[in-house]
Parts: C-alpha cells; sequence; structure tokens
C-alpha cells in the first residue's frame, strides 16, 4: 500500500510546484462547485422550485440559510441547483460553439482561398455584432427552453473559438514538420487532425474555459431579463424576480449573486493561471 | 482621391455589409421560428382582425423572396414595424430611448477609460503587494456580474443609506428647469454609471497593466532609463504613451460590451433607456420592439467600430495602406 | 532515374488587387538536369539561391510555373493527387531542422509508424518490428530506448536520425537531403554524413544534397550542380569542379572551402569579390554575378550568358564562349 501511495504523493508534489497559484486556486474552487453541483440533492433539504416549503419573504434562518422568496421558495435550495444549471449551460454551449468553431476554424486556417475568405468574412461580422443580444433575440423568439438557452449561446459564441484556431493553424501550418508528413503522404484530413490539430489545442483551452465563463455569464444575463427556462432553477432568474423585491427583501438578490460571482471568479482564475501555464514566457515577467 | 478618402471609403464599404447581414439573420430566424411569423412580427395581441391585417400588410402571404425584399425595404426605410401592444412604430420607440443610453454608456467608457489608465499604469509599475491587490480587485471587477453589483449598490446607497433614488432619470414632479434639470439628471446619472463603470474599469486596468509591462520590457525604455530620466517620466512619458494604443483601440472596440452591459444596468436602475423598453418588451412578449432593439443596438455598434477604425487610420498613417 | 527538365518556380510579388501582379520572384529559373539511378548530386548555392525551393518542386510539394519532372519516365507534375500519393514512399526527403520537422507531439514510435500506416497493410505488430529494425539501420540502439520518447528528448544527432529513417521506411528510389547537418553541432555532423554514405551504398539509390557547403558535397556526391540566384551556373563532376572551377562564382564558393595545410593553401589561386549577394526581387540586369564578378566583361552587364559544354562541364559564363 504504502509503495503506492508515495510515488502518487510525490507525482501531485511535483505537479503542484509547475502549476502557478491562481491556477491551483481556480482547480481547486472550481473542483468544490463541481463537487456541490454534483451532491445537490444530499446537501439540500427541500426540492427545488416548489413552492411554500417556507412563508414567502422569510429572512435568512436555521431552517432557510438563504431566506425564502416570494413564492416561499427555498433559496438556498435553488442557489445549489442553480450551480448545476449554470455549469451544465456554460459547458454544454461552449461544446456547441467547439463543434461550429473547430470545423470553421480548421477549413479556414487550412485551405486557403475562397472558403478563408468567406468564412472569415462571416466570423469578423459575426463577432463585431452584440452576441448576448443575438442570442436573446434567438431563445425570445423560439421558446425559453432550457434546450434553445444551450443552443443559442453555443451558436452566438463559435466565431471566437473559430477565429483563434485559423490563427493557431496559419502559424503551425508553415512549420517544416507539415511539409514533412506531406512528403510522405499523410492526406489532408491526417495532417489536419493528427498533426495539426493537437499542437494547436494547447493555445485554445484557456481561451475554451474563459468561453464557459462568458456563457455562464450571459446565461445569468438572460434570465435576469426574464429570458430562462421558468422550469429549471437559475441564479439568473433569480436576480430577476429579486429585481422586483429590492426594497424589501435583500436576501433574494445577494446570495444567487454571491454564488455566481464566486463561479466566474472560480473560472477566470482557471482560465487566466492556464493562460500564464501554457505561456511560460510571461509567467517570468 | 486622396488617400485617407480612399481609407475612408474601403471601410464604409467593409462595414455597411454588416447592417445586411443582421437584417438577414433577423429574417432568417423569424421564419424559422416555430408557430405563426406574424406573431413575431406584431407582438403578441390578441384580436386576430389586427393579426390579419397585419399579415397582407406585411406581405406574409406572399413568397419568401418578396417577404424578404418587402423586409429589406422596410428596415432601409426606418420602419422596424409597430408595435400594437404601445400603439407606436417601434423605430420611434427606439429612437427615443437612445438618448438615455448614449448618456450612462458615454459617461462610464470616460469614467473607465480614465481610472482604468491609472490605475493600470500603477500596477504595472509599482510591483509587489500594491500590484497583486490590484490584480485581485480587477479580478472581483472583472468577474462580478454587474447587474449584480448594480442591484447591490442599490441596496446599500439607495434604499439603506438613502443617498441615492429608486431608479429614475428625474425626480418625477419637481419640473427642474435649467441647471437644476442637469444636475438632477446627474444625480439619477451617478449609481447606473458607476455600476457600469466599474465593470469596464477592470476591463481597462487589466489592458493597460499587460500593455505597460510590454512596453517596460522594449528597448528604448532601458535606454531612457539609462539616460537617467526619472522613473516617474519614463513609465508615464515614455511606457504609457506607446502602450495607450491598444488601450484606446479596446476601448473603442468594446462598445458592444458596453452596450449590453447598460442595457442589463439600465434594467436595475430603471433608468429610461433601451435596456429598460428591452426589459419591458421581453415581458409583454412585443416581439417587434426586442427585435428592432437588436437591430438598433447592431447598428450602434457597427457604427462606433467604424469610427474607432477610422480614427486609427488617421492616427496612424500605417493603417490606411492595408 | 530522374530527368528535370527546364523547371521553374516564380513567387508573385506585392499586393494584388486585380489580375496578375506585375512582379515575379524567380525562385527557381530554368533549372535542368538528369540522375540516373545510384546518382549522386550535389546541388551548391549560398542561401537564397532556390536550392530548396527546387527540391519542393522535385518532389511536387509544391507546383512548379513550369516545366517537367519525369521519375522513372513519369511525368510527375502531372499526375493527379492519387498517383502521387502512391509514388511518395519512392521519393522521400530529409529536411534541414530535425527539431522542426518532427512533430513534437507524437512519440519516435507514432512517427515512424504513421509512414507503415499509410502504404502498407502490415499489422501493428508487423510495423512495430519495422520501426525497431529502421531504428537500428539508422544506428539508434537499443531501439526500444527511443520509441516512447518525444522528439524533444533527443539530442539533435538522433533526431536527423529518426528524420532519415522516416525518409528511409519504404525504400525509397530518390532521396533528398535538405542541409542535412547545418542545423546540427560540429561534432555529430561527420556520424551524419557517414549514416548517409552508408545508406547511399546500401541502397543505390539516387541522391540529390543540398548545401550551401562544398566541402560536404565534396564527402557525399559525384556530381555538382551550382545554383546562384535561381539559375544553374555550372554542373559537372564534382572531382573536376573542385579542382578547376570554370564560373567565377564556383570560384568563390571553392575558396571559401578551408586547407589544412599552409603550403597548399598559400599557393591556392585567390579570388577577390566585392559585395552581397542581390536581391532576388531586383536581380542585375545581364549575367546576375558581374556586379560581384572580378572578370566582368561589357557583355556580362547585357545579356544573361547561355549555358555551354566545357570539358564535359556546362557552364554559362561567357568566359568560355
Amino acid at each position: 500500500m504504502a509503495n503506492r501511495v508515495y510515488p502518487l504523493i510525490c507525482y501531485i508534489s511535483r505537479l503542484t510546484k509547475r502549476l502557478n497559484p491562481r491556477l491551483m486556486t481556480g482547480i481547486i474552487l472550481i473542483s468544490f462547485l463541481i463537487l456541490i453541483a454534483l451532491l445537490a440533492p444530499l446537501i439540500t433539504w427541500y426540492p427545488p422550485l416548489k413552492s411554500l416549503v417556507g412563508k414567502p419573504f422569510t429572512p435568512p434562518n436555521l431552517q432557510h440559510p438563504f431566506g425564502t422568496d416570494d413564492l416561499g421558495r427555498d433559496i438556498y435550495t435553488n442557489v445549489i441547483y442553480g450551480i448545476r444549471t449554470s455549469l451544465t449551460i456554460g459547458v454544454s454551449s461552449v461544446i456547441i460553439a467547439l463543434l461550429i468553431g473547430v470545423i470553421a476554424g480548421v477549413l479556414a486556417g487550412y485551405y486557403s482561398g475562397i472558403v478563408e475568405d468567406v468564412l472569415m468574412r462571416l466570423t469578423d461580422m459575426t463577432l463585431i455584432l452584440p452576441q448576448f443580444l443575438l442570442a436573446l433575440v434567438i431563445v425570445a423568439i423560439f421558446g425559453q427552453s432550457f434546450q434553445n438557452i444551450i443552443l443559442a449561446i453555443g451558436i452566438v459564441s463559435w466565431p471566437g473559438i473559430a477565429r483563434m484556431l485559423r490563427a493557431e493553424f496559419l502559424s503551425i501550418k508553415e512549420r517544416p514538420f507539415i511539409e514533412a508528413a506531406r512528403a510522405v503522404g499523410l492526406s489532408d484530413m491526417r495532417i489536419i487532425f493528427g498533426e495539426i490539430l493537437p499542437n494547436a489545442i494547447p493555445a485554445v483551452i484557456p481561451y475554451v474555459v474563459l468561453q464557459v465563463n462568458t456563457a455562464i455569464l450571459v446565461e445569468a444575463g438572460l434570465g435576469f431579463l426574464g429570458v430562462g427556462d421558468p422550469n429549471v432553477p437559475s441564479l439568473g432568474l433569480m436576480l430577476n424576480t429579486a429585481q422586483q423585491y429590492l426594497t424589501r427583501s435583500w436576501w433574494m438578490a445577494l446570495f444567487p449573486g454571491l454564488v455566481l460571482s464566486f463561479l466566474v471568479v472560480a473560472l477566470n482564475l482557471l482560465g487566466d493561471g492556464l493562460i500564464d501555464y501554457m505561456n511560460p514566457r510571461l509567467r517570468k515577467r | 482621391m486622396s488617400p485617407l478618402v480612399a481609407f475612408v471609403i474601403r471601410r464604409l464599404l467593409q462595414y455597411i455589409p454588416m447592417i445586411l447581414v443582421v437584417i438577414v439573420v433577423i429574417f432568417i430566424l423569424v421564419r424559422m421560428a416555430p408557430g405563426d411569423p406574424t406573431y413575431i412580427l406584431v407582438g403578441e395581441v390578441g384580436d386576430e382582425s389586427f393579426v390579419q391585417a397585419a399579415r397582407e400588410r406585411l406581405g406574409l402571404n406572399k413568397p419568401l423572396h418578396e417577404q424578404f425584399l418587402i423586409y429589406i425595404l422596410n428596415v432601409f426605410r426606418g420602419d422596424l414595424g409597430y408595435s400594437y401592444l404601445r400603439s407606436e412604430s417601434v423605430s420611434k420607440l427606439i429612437i427615443d430611448r437612445i438618448p438615455a443610453t448614449l448618456i450612462l454608456v458615454l459617461t462610464a467608457m470616460f469614467i473607465s477609460a480614465a481610472v482604468g489608465i491609472i490605475i493600470g499604469t500603477i500596477s504595472a509599475a509599482r510591483r509587489g503587494i500594491l500590484d497583486i491587490s490590484l490584480s485581485l480587485l480587477t479580478l472581483f471587477g472583472i468577474s462580478i456580474p454587474y447587474f449584480w453589483l448594480g442591484q447591490m449598490i442599490l441596496i446599500v446607497f439607495s434604499v439603506y443609506l438613502g443617498l441615492f433614488p429608486l431608479g429614475g432619470m428625474i425626480s418625477v414632479g419637481m419640473d427642474y428647469q435649467g441647471i437644476n434639470y442637469a444636475l438632477d439628471i446627474i444625480y439619477h446619472l451617478t449609481l447606473p454609471a458607476l455600476t457600469l463603470a466599474i465593470f469596464n474599469i477592470a476591463f481597462t486596468t487589466k489592458i493597460t497593466r499587460g500593455s505597460v509591462l510590454e512596453a517596460l520590457t522594449q528597448d528604448y525604455i532601458i535606454t531612457a532609463r539609462s539616460k537617467g530620466i526619472p522613473e516617474r517620466r519614463v513609465i508615464f512619458r515614455h511606457a504609457l504613451r506607446n502602450a495607450l494604443i491598444p488601450v484606446v483601440t479596446y476601448t473603442g472596440f468594446n462598445t458592444g460590451v458596453l452596450l449590453v452591459g447598460a442595457i442589463l444596468t439600465e434594467t436595475v436602475f430603471a433608468w429610461p433607456g433601451m435596456g429598460s423598453l428591452l426589459y419591458d418588451s421581453i415581458r409583454l412578449r412585443d416581439y417587434p420592439v426586442v427585435l428592432g432593439i437588436f437591430i438598433y443596438g447592431s447598428i450602434m455598434v457597427i457604427i462606433a467600430n467604424l469610427i474607432v477604425d477610422i480614427l486609427y487610420g488617421i492616427l496612424d498613417p500605417r493603417i490606411r495602406m492595408r | 532515374m530522374l530527368r528535370v527538365i527546364d523547371v521553374k518556380k516564380y513567387f508573385p510579388v506585392g499586393t494584388r488587387i486585380f489580375g496578375k501582379s506585375r512582379h515575379y520572384l524567380k525562385a527557381v529559373d530554368s533549372i535542368s538536369f538528369n540522375a540516373f539511378q545510384g546518382d549522386s548530386i550535389g546541388i551548391v548555392g549560398e542561401s537564397g539561391s532556390g536550392k530548396t525551393t527546387l527540391a519542393r518542386v522535385i518532389l511536387r510539394l509544391i507546383e512548379p510555373t513550369s516545366g517537367e519532372v519525369y521519375f522513372n519516365n513519369i511525368n510527375i507534375l502531372k499526375l493527379g493527387r492519387r498517383e502521387i500519393w502512391k509514388l511518395r514512399p519512392k521519393m522521400q526527403m530529409v529536411f534541414q531542422d530535425p527539431m522542426a520537422s518532427l512533430n513534437p507531439r507524437k512519440k519516435i514510435k507514432q512517427i515512424l509508424s504513421q509512414v507503415f500506416e499509410i502504404h502498407t497493410n502490415l499489422t501493428r505488430q508487423e510495423i512495430l518490428e519495422r520501426v525497431i529494425e529502421l531504428l537500428e539501420k539508422v544506428g539508434l540502439t537499443p531501439p526500444e530506448l527511443f520509441l516512447d520518447r518525444y522528439p524533444h528528448e533527443l539530442s539533435g544527432g538522433q533526431r536527423q536520425r529518426i528524420c532519415i529513417a522516416r525518409a528511409i521506411a519504404l525504400n525509397p528510389e530518390l532521396l533528398i537531403a535538405d542541409e542535412p547537418v547545418s542545423a546540427l553541432d560540429v561534432s555529430v555532423r561527420g556520424q551524419i554524413v557517414n549514416l548517409l554514405l552508408d545508406i547511399y551504398e546500401q541502397y543505390r539509390i539516387t541522391y540529390i544534397v543540398i548545401s550551401h557547403d562544398i566541402a560536404l558535397i565534396k564527402n557525399i556526391c559525384k556530381n555538382a550542380l551550382v545554383m546562384y540566384l535561381g539559375k544553374m551556373v555550372e554542373r559537372g563532376e564534382i572531382e573536376k569542379i573542385i579542382n578547376e572551377p570554370l564560373h567565377p562564382y564556383t570560384q568563390l564558393l571553392i575558396s571559401t572551402i578551408p586547407i589544412p595545410d599552409p603550403e597548399i593553401a598559400r599557393k591556392r589561386k585567390r579570388v577577390s569579390v566585392i559585395g552581397d549577394i542581390p536581391s532576388l526581387l531586383n536581380p542585375p540586369r545581364g549575367c546576375y554575378f558581374h556586379p560581384r564578378c572580378p572578370y566582368s566583361m561589357d557583355k556580362c552587364r547585357l545579356e544573361y550568358p547561355p549555358l555551354v559544354e566545357v570539358d564535359d562541364r556546362l557552364v554559362s559564363c561567357y568566359l568560355y564562349s
């Protein structure tokens, strides 16, 4: 047993030495939040979204640590489940954005000519438009469902990923090992996915983490404007409800926002830490 | 034709198609949406004869390409439809709200540029504990959702301390004139502008810090130091001057983010701009206004980018060549 | 057998708004040569003389502006993607910078087995055996030690051995080595040269070695082709070129070879050359070498000298016509 544990400890300690403090903090905070999201049913004692589990507008007390809202729903329970929603929406919408962004970025980065021109024009235009408003319009007219929110956020956030991947592809494409791969006779597909993409990913990962962050904030913003799925606990929607009762029950706004900020801080730390980690030149400064 | 004029024309030709793209996107989305597009273009009004009349007028029973032509012509005439819920044309509703939003955005932009550049430079110049704490503050500034921050500021300063109004742009029923009218607006503007600025200050600080740090590693800084120029002068005169270009560009191109920020902040403080209009329209399911705000918002962002682009070309002759 | 006929590669220069651009960079200009099975040809020239571009055209890694390249009597410039792909194993290249020409995220095992995966139907086990065999062949022993390494974990010389292994994996008939040792430490250059010579002797393949260093070419090749600003200035047996260079530019190159014996060195004819290599974008009129040439005549300033045969060699210089 001991001789198994020891190498593991060594490995972990070596790893932590290489990680910068921001990245470490980010990883710890995010792991903590993911754990909470997974354990939500175990650490809450009311069903989420259920009305009148307490008296409406109850200030924080032992039964309701974060108080209750206008319909007597337990804010603590809904905040915990809200973390779940935020993370799910953040990650799923970025996966959608990645699917579109990788295809567009790879095509535009590898093939020059008309394909590149058209794709990059499209990307630039979409990048300039207020993406939040576009997502809002999509959800508003297609219906306020959980799936539509994920789809809408995914659809508006691909251009950044595409642009970044294209830049990486353009520079990696010129490196001699790609010519060597062509000389050996590798197909375009093998060069794109086997040779270039693995080398492009490290630069894109931190950006993807920050994109998850943006997606969570967009979801919260949509919820805050009332564009959310009322059947899913959402931190943004809770702030929307709280807005109407700001003068009488501060707790309705305080706790969901605090948790949302915590989530965003953690992801920002993770993303910034990853940028430093992947780019050691900047770390020394 | 002078190169500058040619440059401006080239940029205009680049940006105008974007407005077209916005219109195409809206058109496609509305037709793709489930259900009858009439309800989206008119809003959920109960009266069936109303809907039928609108369907005729918008040509919704004609083939798609004709619908598209009608739509484009309408948009370029400035006709974005009619809000039956408010009995007012969409364009008029939105244009009435634009000045309020602009006041908020420009005030916040000005405050955040000034404060952010100073803090960012200090943070880059003084390493150590000050830099670390400023970086930490920046992190929170960037991370905290500003609409929530606005709510907290409102609760503390207006609800509990009673220092500022609970919302709106002017005191109802006071009927101020002249200088008092302006002061009243500033009084109402303080909290929303502050909220929006805090968020943007953090971003500007982050960019300035990075940019000044980058500049400080350059050879001309080492030269300046070795000449014996005082450190403060080296940083503010030499490093900052060269670091400012990305900061200015960023501020300009960031208008889109700031506009969205303003929309959310307005909702908190009931500031009567486009954001409040959007919030109410969503609640009322007044879709024509929601679509109209997207179109106007996009056009505003496009114009802002165009202005920055042209200014940039005037300031830096190298850009014009491209 | 390889026949290169009048190959040209012009790169368009400057911003192109409508139609064709007016300026071209003539990286390779009318190069022709033959190489029979088992021949070894050195291409010599300063950096920027178009050597590497020529190699790329021969392997069809880039498309030439015009010309023909026959490989075993097939014009490879006319082949479709599929057909050129089938020919790839037969014509291989070793690149200049071994670190840059190996994918940094792949293990040696993966880099080498890839070649077999795409061109043969061997099983995993058979491929592994071939890879081990290859590593032994290029002197990386014991091979097991290298299979799971990444390129950055090897030394420069070892990396170049991997590149050579990749090139000879499928028994090529033509091998182009582009500056095979210039990125390496002087101490390991000799070993790589010996490895290249061993492979040459073992397989009797057609060899093209590209280098700015005529001394290296002397060690490896029988024939040489001297390039200056995209044009061929002299071609012939390396022995003759070294002993009695005809073209003034070749004389310049030879005079740069250090001679260990000071007695002989003192007797060597000195060539005084003025100025730097001119820009390819704006080559001088007439002979490209005339601004630097000590024998420059009026004729040289007017028209580019044609190739003439002198003493079994081709040379383009008015001194011999």
